[in-house]
């Protein structure tokens, strides 16, 4: 048996105040995919923020490859997050955005902008000013990261949105090649999509 | 194992009971120190022979304005606290103690203003001191609102902590800046009675006047902790039992 | 080519090549110093020579204040855009990020109204020696600014009321810099060299240098939840 890429320990989470969610316990191993759903507001964007360390769980423990998440810093070479917004700065360019990121990340990504924007087919529009994107193509930038990086663990909230049949078809190939090379996958999304692996399913809201 | 330690003493619920007791404990001390600091100072001290009556008032300006950096001091140690361990109950001591050294800057400043109008003739002048005391309710008011402004509890008492630390690198510049610019000024200053030696009969009242200003901020400061551990805890039944059996004793006067 | 280390450089440049495909944002602090500039000659009472006498305070002030306020912009969008958080989470090491912004953010404001200084002290009358002091103590002080400001600002960053909530924090912490600043104006426009001033101005420098590059990095770890 691997040992678990993500292991989470009865935790519970509170946003502002009110109880999201109590005494959650899951793992996550190699070649596995987590999917949660449930409908807006269910919690599934403050879980996923609590696995990826941006939020402190009230008690229990987040641990990613055996490592306890409490310092972002040393455990970031082992996830990416995807989160709602895509922080891309609209003035520059994907490319811009993507280098600058590559060059202040440790450790160093694995692929460069050029040849990640081209994979996601935006070789024509990685020199455009990102306010000039569709919000098709600014996700796919977004998602540009999860090829940028070589990282165990991938933190996905909503990726299909804005994505066209084919994008959505690219992504889904993509975490199906991630989870062959024994990389794990944490899905929040209340969209129907195709995997090759078996998908285990968490219905928010998990308390009452 | 000093943060397991911390942990244990720092639990809300025990903090909570012990600072019944202590409460209660200090009530008597503070009514009998108030008391003979003000007969001190309103009649056993004799009158200043050149401000005459008027100087009395230093008897609630000096210990203000020395509790309004007192309580600065209480916020850093926790400040420090939170930054550092992340121990809940200093979060709480931080949001306590701001609204209350607040007050006492603000009365520092009026007082101020007050024993200085028979010397200078106007209600405030840009003394040293005073415009010192007025940076650091500035300093106040902006933790205050930094308090508010977040929504996530325990998030804003960490941005508030931050700003407590910068404010106390700041604030020693703060001062002798200001220091030096009203030296420039050659303007009239408000000064305790500094003359090397200080009256006995003077000074006494003085530290017993400090001594019960503290032990009002104590007081204070124990039961609006006591409502911000009740609120950070409000989900637990310790909590929720001390609020059906205080609802219950009202019920039944 | 630089001496900084590549977060910091990188940082910087991303700032610059921000601002500059949006040129006017380099000119709204620029604006609103020369404004607040203005108001004065219609506050004060029309005593000759009383404006020119106390024109190094009114400069420095009418400095401080504009930049006191563009610091708002400084991690707003970022923040907004998420691209704050994605930062972290890669592992740049925030400090740098902190320097880097600073200094991009002193190249946009303080530097270009430090400048300006010049010419606005020149048609105000004041000798070259004020003039001089006046440029290299809004330049030093500027920087300070930059520096403890991106710590205040990326603790405020996105907060309702927002920039008055921003400049309340933040000008307490800068009347040190105002004393002295125009205070070396001052002297110089008497005739004597300010020494303590600058000395005490390149203290506060070095000082917010070693320390607020940390404190913005703990503001935006605090920030980002």
């Amino acid at each position: 048996m691997s040992k678990p890429i993500l292991e989470v320990t009865n935790i519970s989470l509170s946003r502002a105040q009110n109880l999201v969610v109590r005494d959650l316990s899951l793992s996550v191993s190699g070649g596995e995919i987590l999917q949660l759903s449930g409908s807006n507001g269910s919690g599934k964007t403050t879980i996923l923020r609590a696995l990826a360390g941006l939020i402190m769980p009230d008690n229990g423990r987040v641990a990613r490859l055996e490592e306890k998440v409490g310092n972002i810093t040393t455990s970031s070479n082992s996830m990416v997050y995807i989160g709602h917004r895509h922080g891309l700065e609209e003035n520059l360019s994907p490319l811009e955005n993507l280098n600058f990121l590559s060059q202040v990340s440790t450790p160093s990504p694995v692929r460069d902008g050029v040849s990640v924007l081209g994979t996601l087919g935006l070789k024509t529009s990685m020199h455009v000013p990102t306010a000039r994107l569709s919000a098709g193509q600014k996700q796919r930038v977004s998602l540009a990261r999860l090829l940028m990086f070589d990282a165990p663990l991938w933190l996905l909230d909503e990726p299909f949105t804005a994505l066209d049949t084919s994008s959505k078809k690219q992504l889904e190939n993509m975490i199906d090649a991630h989870l062959d090379r024994k990389g794990a996958v944490v899905l929040a999304t209340h969209q129907k999509f195709n995997c090759k692996s078996h998908v285990t399913n968490y219905s928010l809201p998990l308390i009452v | 194992m000093m943060t397991n330690l911390l942990h244990k003493y720092a639990s809300l619920k025990n903090f909570y009971f012990l600072s019944l007791k202590l409460s209660r404990w200090l009530v008597l001390p503070f009514v009998f120190t108030l008391v003979y600091g003000l007969i001190g100072a309103l009649w056993i001290a004799p009158q200043d022979y050149q401000q005459g009556e008027s100087f009395r008032i230093m008897y609630v300006h000096v210990p203000s304005a020395w509790l309004s950096m007192f309580v600065y001091m209480n916020m850093f140690g926790a400040a420090i606290l939170t930054l550092i361990w992340r121990v809940k109950l200093s979060e709480i001591v931080l949001r306590a103690c701001a609204p209350l050294g607040a007050i006492f800057t603000f009365l520092a400043l009026i007082t101020g203003s007050i024993w200085g109008k028979p010397m200078w003739g106007t209600w405030w002048v840009w003394d040293a001191r005073l415009t010192s005391e007025l940076l650091l309710l500035f300093i106040y008011f902006g933790i205050i609102a930094l308090f508010h402004a977040i929504e996530d509890r325990r998030i804003a008492a960490k941005a508030c902590a931050l700003m407590t630390v910068v404010g106390a690198v700041n604030i020693p510049i703060i001062h002798y800046s200001v220091q030096w610019w009203s030296t420039l000024h050659q303007g009239p200053t408000v000064s305790k009675i500094g003359a090397p030696s200080i009256h006995l009969d003077m000074l006494i009242p003085l530290i017993v006047m400090s001594v019960a200003f503290t032990l009002y901020f104590i007081i204070m400061c124990l039961a609006r902790i006591r409502i911000g551990i009740r609120e950070y805890d409000k989900n637990s039944t310790w909590v929720k039992n001390l609020v059906t059996s205080t609802l219950q004793k009202e019920h039944n006067q | 080519m630089t001496p900084f280390p590549r977060t910091v450089n990188e940082t910087t440049s991303r700032e610059l090549r921000k601002t500059f495909r949006n040129p006017s944002e380099i000119f709204y602090p620029l604006i609103f110093f020369v404004l607040v500039l203005t108001m004065f000659p219609f506050a004060i009472p029309p005593v000759p020579g009383l404006f020119n006498s106390i024109a190094s305070g009114i400069v420095w002030t009418a400095a401080l204040l504009a930049i006191s306020l563009s610091l708002e912009t400084l991690f707003k969008a970022d923040y907004g855009s998420g691209a704050l958080e994605i930062i972290h989470l890669s592992g740049a090491d925030l400090v740098l990020v902190g320097i880097g912004k600073s200094l991009g953010h002193w190249i946009i404001s303080g530097l270009p109204i430090a400048l300006l200084a010049f010419p606005i002290g020149w048609a105000l009358d004041l000798n070259f020696l004020t003039l001089w002091v006046l440029v290299l103590t809004l330049m030093l002080g500027s920087a300070t600014m930059s520096l403890t400001g991106a710590s205040i600002s990326a603790l405020t960053v996105g907060l309702r009321g927002g920039g008055f909530l921003l400049v309340m924090l933040t000008l307490p912490f800068f009347v040190p810099l105002l004393i002295f600043g125009s205070s070396a104006a001052t002297n110089a426009s008497l005739g004597i060299v300010p020494e303590a001033e600058l000395y005490f101005l390149g203290g506060m420098f070095v000082l917010s240098l070693t320390v607020a590059p940390w404190a913005t990095a703990h503001a935006i770890r605090i920030r980002l939840g």
